[in-house]
Order: structure tokens, then C-alpha cells, then sequence
């Protein structure tokens, strides 16, 4: 085992550098525009300067200036046109605009040997940019050495100002004030130069404090270089961090949503009620949770809890006591007893001061029988007779507040058709831009307005509905609610449901309607187009025989979860079920090959399941499709 | 539902694009009544842009197919979709048909 772990140790080294290389390449590269944009400004500069010279406004010669600027100018235009043109993208290009840029400012100084001197430390500066201290140290060195050539190749050939200093004029010579230009002349052809003074001048006096000064911003300019580097790679192991801690905190995540039950429907074989739950954390992880399971053939518990705080604590807290109640309650404790028993471990040893409100109910299914007991948590919403309204009842104090405290249990009765809607605060403090609630007003509303849908379309509309209300506004708290359905799973509960004349003529119109819900859902072209032949072999059967002659209508509906869909064809015709027919012979030749029967051969067969019932003088046909998405 | 034909040395070839289902299947059947009617024996079926079947297209092949067998001629179908493909084979179809691949 140990050959792999090193490897993938060493890949991940390699990974990395390579990350790590790539930062600084595109450094690299930005900082290759940079300077090439520097080296365009420059030759403007340079332009500009070349005007006056023309213009005779320097006290240098005039044609000693435009032989220094004008190659200047193609010496900058050049290289940074390189460089633009590669887009920056080539090692050599810095190496190519330092020396270019280097060249042009040493022979600007030996032509201005005394007010261009600063110039040479502009390539030196300018390589900081590329977070490189060898880079900086070797221009600074080669600057140095080429400044030192140009200086005194240019005293030596008089080529900028003269310095009278390295002059020896015939004895007697008297010095006038004359233009320099002149004065180059009359040095020139009378005077010679004193080389032992000139040397002493240049170097010693001018050239030694120049490069002693020089080497200090040199030295600098590499810190700075090498600095700029240690940030660059400092930020990435910041970087690198952040994204661990994010894919840490994505997989706590994960685990937090794994622990509650989010298999929909939980109980498929129980046909006597139906549940759906959501939870959308805030942040990465929440503290809020759901809980629902059997604690025997005829009871369930459903818990809906939220836990103070958010982040990590919360979902660690959060663990702790859905994992205690859970346990309490399938020992067959009631409520109160869950609550109070709970609430004393909890409170043994909460030094972080962390507290939950909960609300747990246990649903007798027999008789309809509830209790249920509240540890602060907000009031369910029940549909008693088809009525929304909140269940009001005397809370008792928060899980994990205050030891032995003492919880009630209140009891009612439910009938087949009510529903218990269980929520967090999330959804009743749900803000709007302008600070307001969205309120346990509006929530009730929105309930109201829903006609009799399935769980988990109440939920998702309830979700739309609080969307709107919120608007652009950020969300602070988790989002989580429950809703439990006390009557017989009725198959017209659709997430989508059209009704048609049954005709031929709707046929296109049957399919438009499927395909289109299936295109919402994700759902394959190939298991589409499975689907689509299934409704149209049934649907066109209700058109042919249903009603015999005369026109009726068929209902479409389907009904969508995370695995499957749900297809239903309702009619009010005849009774008649598909699935009696006798399957056709599909190995005859085709003489003797008969054609009916094959559509509905093919329901059964590119379905998962059929399913025939004659219900209240309809017809009911249900189809199920494992959806692979 | 198009269907565009052309012949060549006797061979007639339609190729069928969109949906043959109930209510496109018998503008099919009409064509091949008519192409029948003209004594035509060797008919190519170009299925490549054909994206749905369901029965009653199915019905409209078996006719199809009895016609040919019945003047002793050749129906051959080409270009045949994956997805179409897979209800030829439920239906048992394959074995009836040629099928070009």
C-alpha cells in the first residue's frame, strides 16, 4: 500500500508546482504588457523630446541628440510590438525589452551625463514587476556595467557636454561664455584632452558615488522583487486552504442532509398517508432538522427542529439531539417524556450554551389519535376539515435551556384528509428588502390558495411563494419544512394534470403537453420517447372505444419524484381494461401477424409498471417509468 | 410528419421525417397505397430522420411488408434511430423487417 500513497504524494507535489507555475507565468505574462506599454510611453516621450531637438531648444548639438532619440525611438517601438503582439506570451520577451530598454537609457545618460543619470534605474525598477530577484539583480548589474561604458566612452569622445575639467587648453586661453555648441568646437580643435584628469573626474568623483548610490536602490528593488514573490505564493497557500475548507464544509454537508430521511416516498408500501420534507441550509450546514420514522406498524413520529446558531456548532448540536430524540422515541416514549428526557442529557455538559426548539408529534394511524408536546418551536399548521390553522398550545420551554424541566403532552383528533404542516422559523422570518416578515399571515394564505396537490408540491409551491415575498434580499436562516398527508394516497394528486377531449385530434396535443413536462424533469430522449408512445397508445385507445362514438374527456397527469414518473390516463367512458388483452404473437411471420393488441404490448413493455382501476365510474390507468437522468 | 420520394432504376426510396404516429401514420399508408397501386416492388425506407413511432406506424410497415411479400418484391429499411430501434425489437419487428445497419 505504501507504493500508491507515495505517488499520489508525489503527484500531488507535482500538481502544485505546476499551480503554483502557472501563477507565475501569468505574472509573467501580464507583466510583459506592462513593460511593453512602458516601452510605447517611452518612445512618445522619446518623440516628443526628438520635436524640441529639432526645434533647436537644447543647448546640445543638435545632431548629436537625434542620433541618440531616433534609434532610441525604434529601439523601444520594436520590442514592445514584440511583445504585443505575442500577446506577452513568450520567456524571452522580458529578457528582450529589459536589454532594449536598458540600451536606450544608458545612451540617453552618456549623451547626458549629468541630468540624465537618474535614468538608470528606471529598467531596474521596472523589473520588480516580475517578482523576480535574480531577474532584478542581473539587470541591476547589467545596467551598472553598461552605464559605466557609456559614461566613459562619452566623456572620452566628447560626446555629450563637455567637462572643462578634462580639458588642457594652450596657456593663456581665455574663457568666454559661448553656446555649448561652439565651445565643443573650439575645445575640439585647441585643447586636448587630459586623460589622467579624466579619469579621475568620471570615475572617481562621478561614476563611484553613482554606483554606490545605484547599488542601494538595486538592493531594495530586489527585496522588494523577492517579497512580491513570497505574497504571490502566500496568497496561493491561502487560496489552497479556503478550498479545502470549502470542500470540507460541502462534505459536512452532505453527511448533515444524509442523516435526515430524504428517500421520497419513505414508505412505499404504506398507501395510508404520504410525507415530503425539505431542508435548504443557509449556509453550508444548518442547524435546522426534520425527522420522521415508524415506531411501529401504527405509529409515526414526526420531529421538526431547529437548532440556535448556524454553521458547524449547529449541525454538530444538531446530530446530538435528532439522534436522542429518535432513540427516546422508538423506546415507545410519548412525547413529554421524549422532551424531558432529552432535554436533561442535553443540558448535562452544553458548556457552548446551545439550545434547540422542537416540536414532535406521534401520529396514532389507526384512529387518527395525536400527541404531541412543543419545546418553543413555532406552531404547526393544521388542515382540520379542509381548514388551515395554526395549532396553537402552550409551549413549553427550549431543549437544552434549563435542566429537569418538566414538558406536557396536549392530544387531538385527526381525520383521514388532514394534513399537519410543520416548519422553521426560516419560513415565517423570511425578509424582505424592506425588513419585513413574510409572516405566519401570509404563510397561511399561501397554504389556503393550494388546491388539494401532492406533498411535495405544496412544499415546492410554499418555497416559490416565499421566494417572491423575499425577492432579491439575502437569507439568513435555514429553510425547512415538513408536511405530512393523513389520507389515502390518491392517485389524481399530480404535479401536472390536463384534461383533453378525447380525440385524435388532440393527440399531438396529449404529446406536446407530456414531452414538454418531461423535457422540465430532465427526463432522456430515449425514455421520453418510450413514455410519449405509452400515453399515445392509451390515449388514443380511450379515443377509439371509450366512449363509444361519442365525445368525452381524458385526463393527462403526471406525477414526478427522483427516480420516477408517474403517468395517468383518466377517463369517464366505458369500463375497460388494457391490461386483459391478449398479448399479440410477435414471432408469426408477418402473413400471419396480427396487429391489435400491440400498442398496449408495448405499455407493458417499455414500462416499468401498469396499472389498471375502475374507480368512482372512472377508468384510472397509472404507468410508472424509472427516469435515469 | 414529410415523407419525400424519389426513384432510380426501378428502386423507389421515401424518406420519412418526424413523427409516425395515429394521426401521421395514414398519410404513410396512402403513399405506399398509391406507390402499390403503380406496382412498385423494391422500396427503400430512409428511417434517419424519423424520431418516434408508435403502433399504429408499426401497422402501416406490417402493411407494408405484406404488400412487398405478396408481389414478391424487397422492402428494406435504413438509417434506423437507436430509440426506434428498441421498439422494432420489443414488438418483435426485427424479425419481419430488414433492416439495413
Amino acid at each position: 500500500m505504501a507504493a500508491p500513497t507515495k505517488k499520489g504524494f508525489l503527484k500531488k507535489i507535482e500538481e502544485e508546482f505546476l499551480r503554483t507555475t502557472d501563477t507565475l507565468w501569468e505574472n509573467e505574462v501580464a507583466a510583459n504588457i506592462f513593460v511593453a506599454k512602458v516601452l510605447l510611453g517611452t518612445a512618445l516621450l522619446d518623440v516628443f523630446f526628438l520635436v524640441l531637438a529639432f526645434a533647436d531648444t537644447f543647448s546640445i548639438e543638435k545632431d548629436v541628440l537625434i542620433k541618440t532619440l531616433l534609434p532610441a525611438f525604434f529601439e523601444l517601438l520594436i520590442p514592445a510590438l514584440i511583445c504585443l503582439y505575442l500577446k506577452g506570451r513568450k520567456r524571452w520577451l522580458k529578457i528582450l525589452m529589459m536589454v532594449f530598454y536598458t540600451f536606450v537609457l544608458v545612451s540617453v545618460e552618456s549623451t547626458l551625463t549629468d541630468n540624465a543619470t537618474l535614468c538608470i534605474v528606471f529598467p531596474t525598477v521596472l523589473s520588480i514587476r516580475y517578482y523576480s530577484q535574480p531577474l532584478t539583480s542581473s539587470i541591476a548589474v547589467f545596467t551598472t556595467l553598461l552605464s559605466i561604458f557609456a559614461d566613459y566612452y562619452a566623456v572620452e569622445h566628447q560626446i555629450g557636454r563637455i567637462d572643462m575639467n578634462v580639458v588642457e587648453l594652450p596657456a593663456g586661453t581665455i574663457l568666454t561664455f559661448l553656446e555649448d555648441s561652439i565651445l565643443r568646437k573650439v575645445v575640439l580643435t585647441q585643447g586636448k584632452i587630459n586623460y589622467e584628469r579624466l579619469w579621475d573626474n568620471t570615475v572617481q568623483y562621478s561614476l563611484l558615488p553613482k554606483i554606490l548610490l545605484f547599488s542601494v536602490v538595486a538592493t531594495i528593488c530586489a527585496e522588494i522583487a523577492k517579497r512580491g514573490r513570497m505574497a504571490i505564493f502566500a496568497q496561493q497557500a491561502e487560496t489552497q486552504k479556503s478550498e479545502r475548507i470549502s470542500t470540507e464544509l460541502s462534505v459536512a454537508s452532505g453527511i448533515q442532509t444524509n442523516m435526515l430521511p430524504n428517500i421520497f416516498p419513505p414508505f412505499p408500501d404504506r398507501d395510508d398517508f404520504d410525507i415530503y420534507a425539505t431542508m435548504t441550509p443557509a449556509k453550508e450546514v444548518g442547524g435546522d432538522f426534520y425527522d420522521f420514522f415508524m415506531i411501529d406498524e401504527d405509529h409515526i413520529a414526526l420531529v421538526m427542529a431547529d437548532v440556535s446558531g448556524k454553521g458547524i456548532p449547529a449541525a454538530m448540536f444538531m446530530v446530538i439531539a435528532k439522534t436522542l430524540i429518535k432513540d427516546h422515541a422508538q423506546l415507545g416514549l410519548q412525547p413529554d417524556d421524549v422532551f424531558t428526557r432529552v432535554n436533561h442529557i442535553l443540558c448535562d455538559g452544553n458548556e457552548a450554551g446551545m439550545f434547540v426548539t422542537a416540536w414532535m408529534g406521534i401520529l396514532d394511524l389507526r384512529d387518527g389519535k395525536l400527541v404531541y408536546a412543543n419545546a418553543g418551536h413555532n406552531p404547526p399548521v393544521l388542515k382540520l376539515d379542509g381548514k388551515f390553522q395554526y395549532l396553537y398550545s402552550k409551549p413549553g420551554f427550549i431543549l437544552a435551556g434549563l435542566d429537569d424541566f418538566k414538558y406536557t403532552k396536549a392530544e387531538m383528533q385527526l381525520k383521514q384528509g388532514d394534513m399537519i404542516f410543520l416548519y422553521t422559523d426560516g419560513v415565517t422570518e423570511a425578509t424582505d428588502l424592506n425588513g419585513e416578515l413574510y409572516g405566519e399571515e401570509r404563510l397561511l394564505k399561501c397554504l389556503e390558495k393550494m388546491e388539494k396537490r401532492n406533498c411535495a408540491y405544496i412544499l415546492q409551491e410554499v418555497r416559490r411563494d416565499v421566494d417572491r415575498f423575499v425577492g432579491e434580499a439575502e437569507q439568513f436562516d435555514d429553510l425547512t419544512m415538513m408536511v405530512f398527508d393523513y389520507s389515502p394516497k390518491d392517485m389524481i394528486f399530480m404535479s401536472a394534470e390536463r384534461t383533453f377531449d378525447a380525440s385524435d385530434d388532440k393527440l399531438h396535443d396529449v404529446l406536446r403537453f407530456v414531452e414538454e413536462e418531461l423535457e422540465k424533469h430532465d427526463v432522456s430522449m430515449k425514455d421520453s420517447m418510450a413514455i410519449s408512445v405509452a400515453v399515445e397508445e392509451i390515449f388514443v385507445n380511450i379515443a377509439h372505444y371509450a366512449y363509444e362514438g361519442k365525445s368525452g374527456k381524458a385526463v393527462v397527469g403526471m406525477n414526478f419524484d427522483d427516480t420516477n414518473v408517474d403517468i395517468y390516463l383518466v377517463d369517464t367512458g366505458i369500463p375497460f381494461n388494457p391490461l386483459e388483452m391478449a398479448d399479440p404473437d410477435i414471432t408469426a411471420s408477418a402473413e400471419k401477424r396480427d396487429i391489435g393488441g400491440l400498442g398496449i404490448y408495448m405499455v407493458k413493455k417499455s414500462m416499468d409498471s401498469c396499472h389498471y382501476e375502475r374507480r368512482n365510474n372512472e377508468n384510472v390507468f397509472v404507468m410508472r417509468k424509472v427516469i435515469r437522468k | 410528419m414529410d415523407i419525400s420520394k424519389k426513384t432510380e432504376n426501378d428502386v423507389c426510396e421515401l424518406s420519412l421525417t418526424g413523427r409516425l404516429d395515429t394521426t401521421t401514420a395514414p398519410q404513410l399508408e396512402e403513399t405506399l397505397k398509391e406507390l402499390f397501386a403503380q406496382e412498385t416492388k423494391d422500396l427503400v425506407l430512409d428511417m434517419s430522420q424519423l424520431d418516434y413511432i408508435s403502433s399504429a406506424g408499426l401497422r402501416v410497415l406490417l402493411f407494408a411488408q405484406k404488400s412487398i411479400n405478396a408481389v414478391q418484391g424487397k422492402l428494406a429499411l435504413k438509417h434506423v434511430k437507436p430509440e426506434i430501434m428498441e421498439v422494432f425489437e420489443i414488438t418483435g419487428f426485427t424479425d419481419i423487417l430488414s433492416i439495413e445497419k
